[in-house]
């Protein structure tokens, strides 16, 4: 197990640079994963630390061992890839074997690491089948199993999940999530599912047209989203621009002069007045009511009106248009709080403390 | 940048010297004795020579003719086969293409015996009191149209139906609901879909018909461009006949080459390769007379292009055959001729042998190389690979027999020995092999090598345990049609070939022209059975690698 670093990538494919200069450290044991828009650069990244791809300029560092110029079967990676990359012509066994028979391992040996791993992803009666009469999960299974049998210093993954359905996805993430925990190994997730990485990640680096724009836990993305890019790409959000129209030192409030009128915020440091700004805010941090509500000084009241509903479930989601923009909310058990309608006149409430400030 | 598997660089430079050494050497040479200045004046008075004018016109109409009548035929065979239920479509398909496989000038040898002055026809309608005198089928350009339309028509009906396979139903559907009348339908829908197929058919048809000297030699018309061509250069009875010969040769070439490039945009060659795969796909059921009439021009037409093949068989068998429809008397004779003389087998079976293995080296390496690597070379190589394919046989061997003479240094040396005959045989079949390996890698996906690379696999050790198993059957599958192509090559080898180098088709084109045309028959047998049987095989193994 080691601790992966990489120093300002750069990869550039003929006049396309899909890394600029990016940046990243992953620790010991722990579970990064790379999120972003197809084409932000995050599959190149993972590969470039498999050493399937040389970096234009830049540092792999393995430890403090800098493999940069190592060539991918002498970095010891297990990786996993989108479409799993099973050979046809080998049976499940002899997948999984291949890497431990690549190293010369002595057969009996070989044989109990195979039925150990088989055993840990519950594919031990799978073994003398051959790839094409497995289900997708199955696969799933045993590319991870021929990756990690090696006991590689990293695991890398490369959207392992976007082939399969939605239910067995679920499964097989909190499977890798526990395995990753299990065997303290050191993996690097790449998807563009943020759900997906919120559930299985330790840290989540964003991805945007090459560039890393944050890396932070899913709690740290999630609420303290440090662009307008990361807010928007991670869960649902509302975007309202303004202007800073006065600075309460006293209360710790800043109120904004918005496209829907006045918004107070929590203050933050290095805010000034006059500045132009953008206010993000959660749908679900938004309170609905039907009946008026007052403001605060610690919060916004707004008169809207139900534009369109959706009824997902376990929550109803509405955009209700305030001051001429449409503004999402969330109403969680809507049976027992209150179903919406559209054209229904609603009153709603944006906590102060719960709006995020970004330039 | 991403990395590429190293042991290709090797590959590459190999591959370079062979390209260099056996396509660009031999084809830039014969270019430049050409336009050496001596020649170029030589070639101006040669262009308004009577017999140099006369050839050229003649060869013109046969070959504008054949075309224009072959895709009148295999047009409408295709379409029908295609779309509607015909009985027998399983057998059919293979029944039409099987005959493409062996030379056409088998056809010429067949048609004499049926069509010939006191042929198997004459004989019957004589005997019918239906007419006097002999009819003229076939002696003179009719007779070379005619054999050549009957053996050349399946490459248009073949490559068109290829097209076919790949149109979208649900196109022809759209124009359909849209209004568009059966007719409106064809021309403004199907047909420019099917254009590749029917102008690569077309091409090939054009520029074989141009430049086939065997089926008019065999009929006794030397009055076209390539047997004049092939008997200036093949009997050397002076120094200016054979660069008459050559300016010949010369001119064909750029003719081919003018075609070439005219109809290139519409040609597929990479598209080629799949042109030996038909398989039977949904079709319409037909009712009433139009059932009737398509089945019967398929029927029909069938049946003309597998007479000869099939008449054939019955010449093999005759002793002593003349003025009866079919033989008085059969034997093994022939073929106990054809036995007694082991050279032309032996020859055969090594030089295909060698060939096929530069065939299979080439395309097991080679393709991988060019497919899965970038490099500005890759282009050249597979450029030049793939144009062997449009290089004349007539071209091929005149630029081996100069490029090889005893007086080229080093090249001479080659020249000398058995060896260059495999290797110019290799050379122009080569792309059967190619095209099917280029279509086998390119659908082994690249993440299967990276799953070994990462798994401390290097490239070769990669190359050999993972993508050669999954890609093995459909590599053999186009080698075999490539050692068909060679074992049944005549057209370059007639050229290069020394005493004592005699192929099949090199004796069977000897025993005819010697007149020893039963002899020559049982070698035709001998070369249809064995390409049949090879045929299945390839198809079964390029099954399976599906």
């Amino acid at each position: 197990m080691v601790s992966v670093r990489v120093e300002d990538v750069w990869m550039v494919f003929g006049k396309v640079a899909a890394l600029r200069g990016v940046s990243l450290e992953v620790r010991e044991g722990e579970m990064v994963t790379l999120l972003g828009p197809s084409g932000c650069g995050k599959t190149t990244l993972l590969r470039v630390i498999s050493g399937l791809y040389k970096p234009t300029r830049g540092r792999v560092f393995f430890d403090s061992e800098d493999v940069t110029e190592k060539n991918p079967w002498e970095r010891k990676v297990g990786l996993v890839f989108q479409d799993y990359a099973l050979w046809p012509h080998m049976t499940v066994f002899d997948n999984i074997a291949y890497g431990l028979k690549l190293r010369k391992f002595p057969a009996s040996e070989i044989r109990e690491s195979v039925r150990r791993v088989a055993e840990l992803l519950r594919i031990e009666d799978l073994l003398d089948r051959y790839p094409h009469q497995l289900s997708g999960g199955q696969q799933q299974r045993v590319a991870l199993a021929r990756a990690i049998v090696i006991n590689p210093s990293v695991l890398l993954l490369d959207e392992p999940l976007s082939n399969l359905d939605a239910k067995i996805r679920i499964n097989v993430r909190t499977e890798i999530r526990k395995l990753q925990k299990e065997l303290k190994i050191t993996a690097i997730y790449v998807t563009h599912d943020q759900e997906e990485a919120l559930v299985i990640s330790d840290r989540i680096a964003v991805m945007n047209q090459g560039v890393i724009e944050q890396v932070g836990t899913p709690l740290e993305v999630y609420y303290n989203p440090r662009t307008l890019f990361v807010a928007d790409f991670v869960g649902q959000v509302n975007i309202v621009k303004g202007s800073i129209s006065n600075i309460d030192e006293t209360e710790g409030i800043a109120v904004v002069d918005s496209e829907i009128g006045e918004i107070r915020v929590a203050a933050q440091q290095g805010l000034k007045e006059g500045e132009v700004v953008h206010l993000v805010f959660r749908p679900e941090m938004v309170e609905v009511s039907k009946t008026p509500i007052e403001g605060s000084v610690s919060s916004t009241v707004f008169e809207g009106v139900v534009d369109t509903v959706q009824f997902l479930g376990n929550l109803l989601r509405a955009d209700v248009t305030v001051g001429g923009k449409k503004l999402r909310v969330e109403v969680h058990s809507p049976l027992a709080r209150g179903w919406l309608s559209p054209q229904e006149r609603v009153f709603i409430r944006i906590p102060a403390a719960n709006v995020r400030v970004l330039k | 940048m991403p990395k590429t598997p190293s042991f290709t660089s090797t590959v590459r430079i190999l591959l370079l010297i062979y390209v260099l050494l056996f396509i660009v050497f031999p084809l830039v040479y014969f270019v430049l004795v050409i336009l050496s200045p001596r020649s170029l004046s030589e070639v101006t008075s040669f262009v308004y020579s009577d017999v140099f004018q006369r050839s050229l016109r003649n060869s013109i109409y046969v070959s504008a003719l054949t075309t224009l009548l072959t895709t009148l035929l295999g047009l409408p065979y295709a379409y029908f086969l295609h779309r509607y239920r015909i009985p027998g479509k399983r057998i059919i398909l293979p029944l039409t293409f099987m005959p493409t496989m062996i030379p056409p000038f088998v056809g010429a040898l067949s048609i004499i015996f049926l069509l010939g002055r006191f042929g198997t026809l004459n004989l019957i309608l004589m005997d019918l009191k239906l007419i006097e005198r002999p009819i003229n089928f076939i002696y003179g350009l009719h007779g070379v149209i005619l054999v050549q339309v009957l053996t050349l028509f399946p490459w248009v009906a073949v490559n068109v139906y290829n097209s076919l396979l790949k149109l979208d139903r649900t196109l022809e559907e759209a124009a359909e609901s849209l209004g568009a009348s059966p007719l409106k339908r064809f021309l403004t829908v199907t047909l420019p879909s099917i254009t590749p197929g029917l102008m690569t058919g077309v091409f090939m048809v054009a520029s074989f018909s141009f430049t086939d000297y065997a089926t008019p030699i065999v009929l006794g018309q030397y009055e076209l461009l390539a047997p004049q061509a092939f008997v200036n250069i093949q009997q050397a009875i002076d120094e200016s006949r054979v660069r008459a010969g050559a300016y010949m040769v010369f001119f064909m070439l750029v003719i081919v080459l003018l075609l070439f490039f005219a109809s290139k945009r519409y040609i597929s060659l990479r598209e080629y390769a799949s042109l030996r795969l038909p398989r039977p796909v949904e079709e319409m059921p037909l009712r009433g007379i139009g059932r009737i009439l398509s089945t019967l021009y398929v029927y029909v037409l069938l049946f003309l292009g597998l007479l000869p093949h099939t008449f054939i068989f019955v010449i093999s068998l005759s002793k002593a055959w003349s003025f009866t429809p079919l033989p008085a008397t059969y034997s093994l004779e022939n073929f106990q001729r054809m036995l007694s003389n082991s050279t032309p087998f032996v020859n055969t079976a090594l030089y295909s042998l060698v060939g096929t293995a530069v065939c299979f080296a080439v395309g097991m390496f080679g393709a991988y190389t060019i497919v899965r690597t970038s490099h500005p070379l890759n282009e050249f190589i597979d450029a030049a690979l793939s144009m062997m394919f449009v290089v004349p046989g007539i071209v091929v061997g005149t630029s081996y027999l100069f490029a090889f003479r005893s007086d080229v240094p080093f090249f001479g040396m080659i020249g000398s020995t058995w060896l260059i005959m495999p290797l110019m045989l290799a050379t122009r079949r080569i792309s059967y092999t190619l095209r099917y390996a280029y279509a086998t890698y390119l659908v082994i996906r690249k993440s299967m090598e990276e799953a070994a690379y990462v798994l401390g696999e290097r490239p070769l050790g990669t190359f050999l345990r993972i993508v050669v198993p999954n890609a093995i059957y459909g590599i053999l599958a186009g080698t075999i049609f490539s050692f068909i192509e060679i074992v049944n090559e005549l057209t370059a080898s007639l050229f290069v070939y020394k005493p004592g180098w005699e192929t099949i088709t090199i004796q069977m084109f000897v025993e005819i022209t010697a007149g020893r045309l039963p002899v020559a028959a049982a070698y035709a047998v001998f070369l249809f059975l064995t390409s049949i049987l090879l045929a299945i095989a390839a198809m079964r193994l390029a099954a399976r690698s599906k």
